[in-house]
């Protein structure tokens, strides 16, 4: 059980992560902002990460945190609050992108292209990696985050999506390929050529 | 002549080593593509570590000026509960069971690490693997028994049947409640739950528009 530690002005309790919600359950909003203070970090990075754009996630995080909270009566998993809120977090971002029916970024900007980037002693840059994540296309990128950076397997993204597992892993491999020639355009052509 | 790999097949062998025909053989013999091969590698492990990121700042001022009039209170148990609540419970019960019955003895002392089997579910503590998927399979089992009648005759704009199912819906609801008390940990029953919350929310909103919208007409 997950502990979580609050600091008042002249004490400091520790109470487990059961107890906030019990206590966020009955109304109060220092348990609900003690909840949101150990998990917004998690739940707007996959919100981000998805939906591809800075104020369309602000949005979508704080829908999913209304949610939550609304929703938190019906929550028995005590021990799971992160694994469920990641979940709705998920399903806010990815049925925001289904209802706005966004046309792919890369459709209406097709010459976009970013820098090559040589890898540093960390490996590649983060910004640069979050701009060409932002520049996929809405179903490679969902995809790809939910694979790559959120460890979902195939069949779990294919429950999210409502699409067949082998679908997913498709469009997976075509996400990898299209990041590849964002960050490094130059290095080899999209297409299969021949040796010389 | 030999052709290269595309940048596609490349990213199936990060994965899968024998998705393609010859390709790992292939990389041995050819630079440009092993090269390649070795920018996606480093492309997806900077992914899996790519850190989380700061909440807008304010966020939490912005939520919390939305909560207080929003909170829904539980609802009360309808008078389908019981029996339904009680069936399902069953269900989820054995299917837990089964689950758990066969993935428990991995080892030899016959504790299988990374894996919980509480009565009626199982809670895992390490997800990604083939134990998980056969227990998610558990649970779209369980889904698909929801879908296939168990919850009634699919409404359309039938207000009677929209508000059967919903009855049905609550029951159910109150019975994966009744079964995360046994597992509360069980990421499957949580999305199991949240799915049927889902739907009956959806169901309400339908029912609560073909109302006014025949209210209207009248």
């Amino acid at each position: 059980m997950t502990a979580v530690q609050l600091v008042g002005e002249h004490e400091r309790l520790e109470v487990t992560e059961a107890q906030l919600i019990e206590a966020a359950r009955a109304g109060d909003q220092r348990a609900m902002g003690d909840l949101y203070a150990a998990h917004a970090g998690r739940v707007f990075s996959v919100v981000r990460r998805v939906v591809g754009d800075e104020h369309l996630a602000e949005d979508v995080s704080q829908d999913a945190w209304i949610r939550a909270f609304e929703k938190l009566h019906l929550f028995r998993g005590d021990a799971a609050f992160g694994t469920w809120m990641h979940r709705l977090a998920v399903n806010a971002a990815v049925n925001r992108l289904r209802s706005l029916g966004r046309r792919s970024k890369l459709e209406s900007s097709p010459d976009l292209k970013l820098p090559i980037q040589e890898p540093d002693e960390s490996g590649l840059n983060q910004r640069i990696l979050s701009k060409a994540l932002d520049a996929l296309p809405d179903g490679y990128r969902t995809v790809l985050v939910l694979h790559d950076v959120e460890g979902l397997t195939h069949e779990e993204i294919g429950q999210k999506l409502k699409i067949a597992a082998g679908t997913s892993k498709s469009q997976l491999h075509k996400a990898r390929a299209r990041m590849r020639a964002l960050l490094d355009p130059q290095s080899r052509p999209n297409e299969a050529g021949n040796h010389a | 002549m030999r052709e290269h790999l595309t940048r596609e097949q490349i990213a199936a062998l990060l994965d899968e080593p024998g998705a393609i025909s010859d390709g790992l053989a292939h990389l041995d013999e050819c630079e440009d593509c092993a090269s390649e091969f070795e920018g996606m590698s480093r492309m997806r492990m900077a992914l899996s570590g790519l850190p989380d990121l700061s909440p807008p700042e304010g966020e939490w001022d912005a939520v919390r000026k939305r909560l207080p009039h929003r909170i829904a209170a539980p609802r009360p148990r309808s008078l389908w509960a019981t029996p339904l609540a009680a069936a399902a419970v069953i269900l989820l019960f054995l299917g837990g069971l089964a689950v758990g019955r066969m993935i428990a003895p991995a080892s030899q002392d016959g504790r299988n690490p990374g894996l919980e089997v509480a009565a009626g579910g199982v809670a895992f503590a390490g997800t990604h693997d083939a134990r998980f998927d056969d227990y998610l399979q558990t649970v779209g089992r369980l889904k698909e028994l929801r879908d296939a009648g168990s919850l009634g005759p699919t409404p359309g704009e039938n207000p009677a049947l929209a508000a059967e199912r919903l009855t049905r819906l609550d029951a159910l609801i109150d019975a994966t409640r009744e079964s995360l008390r046994m597992a509360p940990a069980d990421p499957a029953l949580n999305d199991f739950l949240f799915d049927v919350v889902d739907e009956r929310e959806s169901l309400a909103g339908q029912l609560d528009q073909t109302l006014r919208q025949a209210s209207m007409e009248y």
